[in-house]
């Protein structure tokens, strides 16, 4: 196998395996979006968003392993993959870990703005009457 | 035939990715900016920007890419994906900006509208 070869592997596998995940992840992150953003198209459209930056970050991190010179061994070009499905692993967790985060700060806000506005403080009044003014009461 | 594989997949890279946000980008932004008519022009904004720049940023990688047919097409892909993935950010970053109007009531409704 030439370099090539395992290097188009390498990426395959690792967009595989990222296409793999949005397969996974898309109806649930669609169901969330669609109550976050208040809205089907916002959420559409932020559910793509979010899907094809994961692939693109899992194809740019699988592409950027270098490896040896020349005619390398089968040795070189079996630790030349593992780097590459490695390097698009750190991609694919990093940019899920991104998109959980965003999202986590989405909910947040939006569970905020649910919320009933703020009241003044007030003393709440005793639970038991006061014992001069049942005295006076009884007067 | 290296280099040419390489450079089809790099190119192809912008295609997909704008065959797959672009619908929801027309409906997202006729709904934030009031009108279809305002929304399509912020439309072929991004579209050319997700075109141009993954181009720019290919051609840019190329530049500094080892001198054989690999490098070169290695360079392209990586420098596609990365333009690919500013320009995405470009055009979430417009969405934010307009969904942030219209949570302010800033957007004028449609002329056509009663």
């Amino acid at each position: 196998m030439t370099v090539v070869m395992v290097f188009l592997a390498g990426m395959g596998l690792a967009v595989a395996g990222a296409a793999a995940l949005v397969g996974v992840l898309r109806p649930h992150l669609l169901r969330l979006l669609d109550e976050v953003c208040e809205s089907e198209a916002r959420a559409g459209f932020w559910a793509v968003t979010s899907l094809v930056t994961i692939a693109l970050v899992t194809l740019l991190f699988s592409t950027l392993t270098i490896y040896p010179d020349g005619d390398p061994g089968g040795r070189d070009l079996f630790f030349g993959l593992v780097g590459q499905l490695r390097a698009g692993l750190v991609g694919l967790l990093g940019s899920l870990l991104t998109v959980a985060g965003i999202l986590v700060s989405t909910i947040r806000r939006f569970e905020r703005r649910g919320l009933p506005a703020p009241t003044a403080w007030r003393p709440e009044p005793p639970l038991l009457p006061m014992p001069g003014a049942a005295a006076g009461a009884g007067e | 035939m290296t280099l040419a594989g390489l450079a089809l997949l790099a190119l192809s890279l912008p295609v997909l990715a704008l065959a797959a946000v672009r619908p929801r980008l027309v409906v997202v932004l006729a709904e934030l900016c009031g009108a279809r008519f305002r929304g399509d022009f912020w439309v072929a904004v991004s579209t050319l920007g997700l075109l141009a720049g993954p181009g720019v940023s290919a051609l840019g990688m190329v530049a500094v890419a080892p001198r054989d047919d690999f490098g070169i097409g290695v360079a392209l892909l990586r420098g596609s994906a990365g333009g690919l993935l500013l320009g995405l950010v470009a055009v979430a970053v417009v969405v934010l900006f307009f969904t942030g109007r219209l949570a302010q009531g800033l957007v004028p409704p449609a002329p056509d509208t009663p």
